[in-house]
């Protein structure tokens, strides 16, 4: 059946666009609402004209949207809710989800009469798309912190690798040594004692003590004959 | 060049400030971030000279929301953004990096129903004090060079005037600065001039 209304004689086109369309009084009385919104919530027109849009969706009420629809009364500047600020216009739900639109409220006038032609655009899947595209980023920047990560713990173990097997192969080197005090000779010709050697040449520390027959040849008076101290 | 005398240019500016303290007021409204607006200068220039003063100003390229009203009274309304404002401004209204490549979908949205409250304010205060209704397109988003974006809405040939003003956005703790750009056509230049008059006269006999 093809809508009627002899202030609004387009009002039948509204049902063949594709977006969501409705059209209140300026008392906010529904008159006109579209195929594609009966669709969205569910309520058929019939159900909705003449009723007060403000008292169907309260949340309308709230200044966020009430003073700026007022304003395209009295002013007739087109208002437009965008998605990422105000994405719920109207509250309808899809598989579970809370549908979000660009919302846009514009001035009719005829006869006289003051209208509202609300029209909404469903940006869900987009929003939905922005928003795995988010989630894939912030996934991927994860995974290559991550990986950047592990880059560098493999890269400091390699390096430590790295220096060990240095310090082993020069460790392998036949080193000259003093037959008698066992002091090792360097590459320019120097005679290092093996602590000094070892300390420049490997990672290896040294802590000093005497052992039993050197602290009984050094240290006689205070020691017994297994080298202990008395 | 001027077509507005000291007293139109002042009473036009007071009307500007009273718009926009009511665009303040509905930011607050709308957002969950608090906005203070302020307007620290207004500029009446001719509209050959906009492109030159904006460059003068170190500003190449700017993103800009605008908006034509029609009537017997017509124009451009634009607001606009250096880059680097628009990303701050957008960033500390949706809590988005501005390095994303998604914020440039965030970015667009944003700053259209941004621009449409600022611009609807401020017209809409206009229409009040000049007693028009105008009629209004839907606002449109562009970025780009400052020649290049006010080509369609500025005819350089003309000794139409452009009201340029400053506009600071608090927002939190950031200063943002942006521009609101009012560009009547020339053919509307007398009309306006005695509405200035009109109102001018009006506050005197009060």
């Amino acid at each position: 059946m093809i809508k009627k209304n002899k202030n609004l004689p387009f009002i039948f086109i509204l049902d063949q666009l594709p977006t969501g369309v409705c059209v209140v009084d300026s008392n906010f009385t529904v008159i006109s609402w579209n195929h594609i919104l009966t669709n969205w919530s569910k309520i058929k027109e019939t159900e909705i004209q003449n009723k007060n849009l403000l008292e169907e969706f309260p949340h309308l009420k709230q200044a966020r949207f009430l003073n700026r629809m007022k304003m395209v009364i009295t002013g007739g500047h087109p208002v437009i809710f965008s998605v990422q600020l105000n994405p719920y216009f109207f509250e309808f739900e899809a598989k579970g989800k809370k549908k979000c639109f660009e919302t846009f409220v514009s001035r009719l006038t005829s006869d006289n009469q003051t209208y509202l032609l609300i029209y909404l655009q469903d940006m869900s899947f987009m929003n939905d798309q922005l928003h795995a595209v988010t989630e894939l980023r912030k996934q991927a920047l994860l995974e290559i912190s991550e990986r950047k990560k592990a880059e560098k713990i493999l890269e400091n173990t390699v390096k430590k690798l790295t220096n060990a097997l240095a310090e082993v192969k020069s460790l392998q080197e036949i080193i000259p040594i003093c037959s008698h005090c066992k002091k090792i000779r360097d590459d320019k010709g120097y005679w290092n004692n093996v602590d000094d050697y070892l300390s420049r040449h490997s990672s290896i520390e040294f802590t000093h003590g005497l052992c039993p027959s050197c602290m009984r040849e050094l240290y006689p008076e205070f020691t017994d004959k297994d080298g202990n101290i008395i | 060049m001027s077509k507005l005398n000291d007293i139109q240019k002042d009473v036009l500016s007071e009307i500007i400030n009273i718009g926009i303290g009511k665009a303040g007021n509905l930011f607050n409204d709308i957002l969950e971030t608090h906005i203070t607006l302020n307007v620290p200068k207004i500029n009446i220039i001719p509209a050959s000279e906009l492109d030159l003063l904006l460059k003068k100003m170190g500003y190449n390229q700017l993103s800009s929301v605008q908006q034509k009203f029609h009537g017997r009274f017509g124009g451009t309304s634009a607001l606009m953004f250096p880059t680097d404002s628009v990303q701050n401004l957008v960033s500390a209204l949706t809590g988005e990096k501005a390095d994303t490549p998604e914020f440039d979908t965030l970015r667009d949205g944003t700053l259209m129903e941004i621009g449409n409250i600022l611009n609807n304010a401020l017209l809409g205060t206009m229409s009040n004090f000049f007693k028009l209704s105008f009629d209004f397109d839907l606002p449109e988003f562009e970025e780009s060079e400052i020649d290049k974006l006010f080509q369609p809405v500025v005819n350089p040939d003309s000794d139409g005037i452009i009201l340029l003003s400053e506009a600071n956005f608090f927002v939190e703790s950031l200063q943002l600065k942006g521009f609101i750009l009012l560009v009547f056509n020339l053919k509307n230049i007398e009309l306006l001039t005695s509405l200035l008059d009109r109102i001018i006269e009006e506050e005197g006999n009060d």
